[in-house]
């Protein structure tokens, strides 16, 4: 049990690791040159060009750069924002909370109607209530969030006038404001999270529920509901927790999109901003953060798993 | 007259029809079966696989899968109707008057849950009155009957790490966990396991038997577990009994050509193995929806006439107490016995 | 093999299949509409009009008109043809490499550790973000939206194929094919090809209409395929600013997303179910962007 933890942990240092690399590589191929952006369009002449290179180490060769980087980076520090002038780390704190609080909020939503709505299709197996989820969990992961956050705008927002249409406060300022600006975001990333962990939860659940122990549990005399929580549920939770993983993921991804249709200053908008704007170092940190949240979920999700599935501490 | 035999019978199952709503139609997988089994005896239920024992012992705990439906018949527990008990109650008798143990001791206990914890639930559901620490001390007591060594340290195995005979053991106890069930269904109980284990599971059956003065239903396909272990036998063909005896003369006086494809199959000397493929029934079980208006062993059957076999269903008859046959055509088995 | 008598199987097995039928339903009129998008539009779709600006719903504007007096109409419609394209050519790209990469990876055990690894590295970020490196790196353009698609989306099809051949791989076929000494490409071709198809379908399906929700995110994020050129990811963003006033703008081009992704979704689970039963539960599902 133990070594299978420390096996999960040392082995989420490499992978943070690889992606670092990845990341690395990736944001250096860009075409465009970051001293031009910080020049700014002036013509500008080659002596101030080479100046800021210089200053930016872009002269070096590439590897150099790299571990020049990397070995920053380990300490903590992503170099400054060539369009924010500030030390990386401090801009991403900014909106690092942002992007947290419209994912994990997501992940709640989405496993508290998922996992229920799951269960109760399986276990009313081909009736109509069990075509009305199947029927939801295919739509939802067929609409895409974004175009799902404008609509939701359009109705609760401009007709309705019950939510705001944009913009964000921090919890700091009191929970009512701050879940007031999340419930449209959060709806619509959840909604395709909610669709797939529902199919999921669903198709793991049909699976079990045919199983010899089942018949088992019955037979002992057991009500329904502890055949279907204690005995069902418990098995299905062994490929339901491998998804929440994934899930979260994907809610990272999508968290762009969100961001931009609700204007919420979160990571992914900074991203993507400066990805346009050739502001690598920001890119860089910001997926760094990103991808290691993923990983981190991740890492979470597999010990939750050997604490759910007991075999895999005994043959692992 | 009806309750007064039921007073003998631990269970007695009449007319029992269980019914399979699938998308091609309603296919009748138990169609009027007819069973008792008395206090202390071990009725033993044999037939190919899919003429429906399970489901026959499913339908005894009311606990018949999808898409199936019990659509007529009695099952009196000790005198006592199941069919009509509302669920709670019926709950109360499962796990506690009525146990089973499955085929499979591989997938019939929970991957997730220490075996001592799965026998100690059937405690807490039947037996709620009892403190943790008594439940506890009761399960390490069943482990210890039913034959598994340390038996403290294996309550809190998980099933992945004991072996097949071990498991069934662990099943075993979870079926007597609540004391002494009037009846228990065991499914197969040892076609799963290899050859020593199954002798010493039978051997253990056998005990508790006596010792507790406990029917049991025995289901299995292979007649040689039957001779060992049963004292009266039910061959079922196609969702319907079709012979009944007890095992004496079942395997002397067998008259159903069925009874007597089976048992050709198994009474061959070694010899006659060797020299030729074991001996099979030709033909398989008929499709369910193809039985209507003849015998159900009709097109597999070698003494089948057309104008008797071929027109209706023959009834169930008494050739002499206590052995019951469903065939039309027994005197000319009898005749064809005496020829041979 | 299985698939031989899957090929000889009347049509009517799959119409039977209602998930197939309810998606053919769908997307087949979006084909029609991608295909004939010249005659069915009645204007072109770029063709500015500064005098009609903001019309709302008539008779020649059936989905009004944009800020720029746009036929929406025509605009969505030629969507069709730019976003099925995009979406079918990555489907098709990534088929067709990661169906290389899958059966060397499953069937060469050195190539396979090397390529997991890099593939699992792939698969570690979250999606979109990705694309969106991508994008930045490779600069906007149509081709190069597939192209980052591709990359996203072939270890999935690699995954599905490489199981695939270590399943079949030991089978007693393969073995026999070994042993009166055909080639390993033969094999590969002859016996472990096709019985990989069935999943690869599944999959590239799904893939299908993932491609599709993702090309409209980036292009939304102004990282897809470049305007003015009218894919339904590009119309939304356009429409986004004047959903008070015009939401007709927005609403239109994501009931077109949302239809094809739904039918080509639905295709998907349909097609699972009728090709290969046992896929059934975990192994293919369709891909969502979660956005």
């Amino acid at each position: 049990m133990w070594l299978y933890l420390l096996k999960r942990i040392l082995a989420f240092i490499p992978a943070v690791f690889i992606v670092a690399t990845l990341i690395f590589f990736l944001t250096r191929v860009v075409p465009g040159d970051p001293a031009w952006v910080l020049v700014g369009h002036q013509l500008s002449s080659e002596e101030r060009l080479a100046e800021v290179r210089q200053e930016l180490g872009l002269d070096k060769p590439i590897h150099t750069q790299y571990v020049m980087w990397l070995s920053k980076a380990m300490q903590g520090d992503f170099g400054t924002s060539i369009f924010f002038q500030q030390p990386v780390v401090k801009v991403i704190a900014q909106r690092f909370p942002v992007t947290l609080s419209l994912t994990v909020l997501s992940l709640l939503l989405t496993i508290l109607v998922g996992i229920p709505l799951g269960i109760f299709s399986a276990i009313r197996h081909n009736t109509r209530v069990d075509h009305f989820s199947t029927f939801f969990s295919v739509l939802g992961i067929s609409l895409p969030s974004f175009w799902v956050g404008f609509l939701l705008i359009l109705l609760f927002s401009v007709t309705l006038g019950w939510f705001p249409t944009s913009g964000y406060r921090s919890l700091s300022l009191g929970f009512i404001p701050w879940i007031r600006h999340l419930i449209l975001p959060v709806v619509s990333l959840s909604l395709a999270e909610m669709a797939l962990l529902t199919r999921m939860t669903r198709s793991s659940m049909l699976d079990v529920l045919g199983r010899d122990y089942i018949h088992t549990a019955r037979a002992k005399g057991l009500g329904e509901g502890r055949v279907i929580i204690k005995h069902a549920f418990r098995n299905a939770l062994v490929t339901v927790v491998t998804v929440i993983g994934l899930i979260f993921a994907l809610g990272l991804g999508g968290s762009v999109l969100i961001e931009n249709v609700f204007a919420l200053p979160g990571l992914g908008r900074l991203i993507v901003s400066a990805a346009v704007r050739r502001d690598y170092p920001i890119v860089q940190a910001g997926m760094i953060y990103l991808t290691g949240v993923a990983l981190l979920v991740n890492l979470i999700v597999d010990i939750s798993y050997s604490w759910i599935n007991p075999q895999v501490a005994y043959e692992k | 007259m009806m309750e007064n035999l039921s007073d003998r019978y631990v269970l007695d199952v009449r007319n029992l029809k269980v019914h399979f709503f699938t998308d091609t139609g309603v296919i009748p997988a138990l169609d009027g079966v007819d069973l008792w089994v008395r206090r202390g005896e071990t009725l033993g239920l044999v037939g190919e696989s899919g003429c429906g024992k399970t489901l026959t012992a499913r339908a005894i705990l009311r606990l018949v899968p999808e898409p199936g439906r019990i659509m007529d018949g009695e099952i009196y527990l000790t005198g006592e109707n199941l069919l009509v008990l509302p669920e709670h109650e019926m709950r109360k008798i499962r796990g506690d008057r009525i146990s089973m143990v499955f085929q499979e001791p591989m997938t019939s206990l929970n991957p997730v849950y220490s075996v001592g914890n799965q026998i100690m639930e059937v405690l807490t559901v039947h037996r709620s009155a009892m403190t943790g620490k008594e439940k506890k001390e009761r399960v390490i007591e069943l482990l210890k009957a039913a034959g598994i060594p340390s038996p403290e340290q294996r309550f809190f195995d998980y099933p992945r790490q004991l072996s097949g005979g071990m498991r069934q053991r662990v099943v075993i106890a979870m079926a007597l966990a609540c004391g002494n069930p009037q009846l228990l269904i065991a499914d197969e109980p040892t076609t799963a396991l290899d050859v020593t284990i199954q002798a010493q599971i039978l051997e253990m059956f056998r005990e508790i038997q006596d010792k507790m003065d406990m029917s049991i239903l025995l289901i299995t396909h292979d007649l040689g577990v039957i001779a060992e272990t049963a004292d009266r036998v039910a061959v079922m063909y196609a969702g319907t009994i079709v012979e009944y005896a007890d095992v004496v003369k079942l395997f002397k006086r067998a008259l159903h050509p069925y009874t007597l494809g089976l048992l050709k199959s198994i009474l061959q000397t070694p010899q006659v193995r060797a020299r030729r493929r074991l001996h099979t029934i030709p033909g398989a079980v008929p499709d369910f929806l193809d039985i209507r208006n003849k015998c159900r062993f009709f097109s597999r059957c070698a003494f089948a006439h057309k104008n008797i076999c071929g027109q209706e269903e023959p009834e169930m008859i008494e050739v002499e107490p206590g052995h019951l046959v469903r065939c039309a055509r027994v005197e000319k088995i009898e005749e064809h016995r005496r020829r041979v | 093999m299985r698939s031989e008598t899957r090929r000889f199987s009347p049509i009517c097995r799959y119409l039977r299949n209602r998930l197939f039928l309810t998606g053919m339903i769908i997307l087949t009129p979006m084909i029609l509409i991608a295909v004939f998008a010249p005659i069915i539009a009645p204007s072109d779709p770029l063709e500015i009009d500064a005098v009609n600006k903001f019309q709302t719903l008539s008779r020649e504007h059936p989905f009004g008109t944009d800020e720029f007096g746009r036929d929406v109409f025509s605009r969505v419609v030629h969507g069709a043809t730019i976003s099925l394209r995009v979406g079918g050519l990555t489907a098709l790209l990534t088929a067709i490499i990661g169906v290389f990469i899958g059966l060397a990876s499953g069937f060469y055990k050195l190539l396979d550790a090397v390529i997991m690894r890099f593939m699992d590295g792939l698969m570690i970020f979250p999606g979109l973000l990705l694309g969106i490196l991508l994008m930045a790196a490779l600069g906007p353009h149509e081709f190069n939206v597939v192209l980052a698609m591709t990359i996203l989306y072939t270890p999935r099809i690699v995954r599905i194929v490489r199981g695939a051949v270590l399943e079949i791989k030991t089978q007693d076929f393969v073995d026999a094919a070994r042993v009166i000494g055909v080639s390993n490409i033969r094999i590969l071709w002859r016996h472990i090809l096709p019985n990989c198809l069935a999943p690869l379908i599944v999959q590239v399906t799904f893939g299908f209409a993932w491609a599709i929700l993702v090309e409209s995110g980036l292009s939304f994020l102004g990282l897809g395929t470049p305007p003015p050129a009218p894919s339904w990811g590009n119309i939304i963003s356009d429409g986004r600013e004047f959903i008070r006033n015009a939401p007709w703008l927005m609403i239109f081009p994501g009931l077109m997303i949302s239809a094809s992704v739904l039918g080509l979704n639905l295709i998907g689970d349909g097609l699972r179910d009728i090709l290969d039963p046992r896929l059934r539960n975990i192994r293919s599902q369709p891909e969502s962007t979660a956005g």
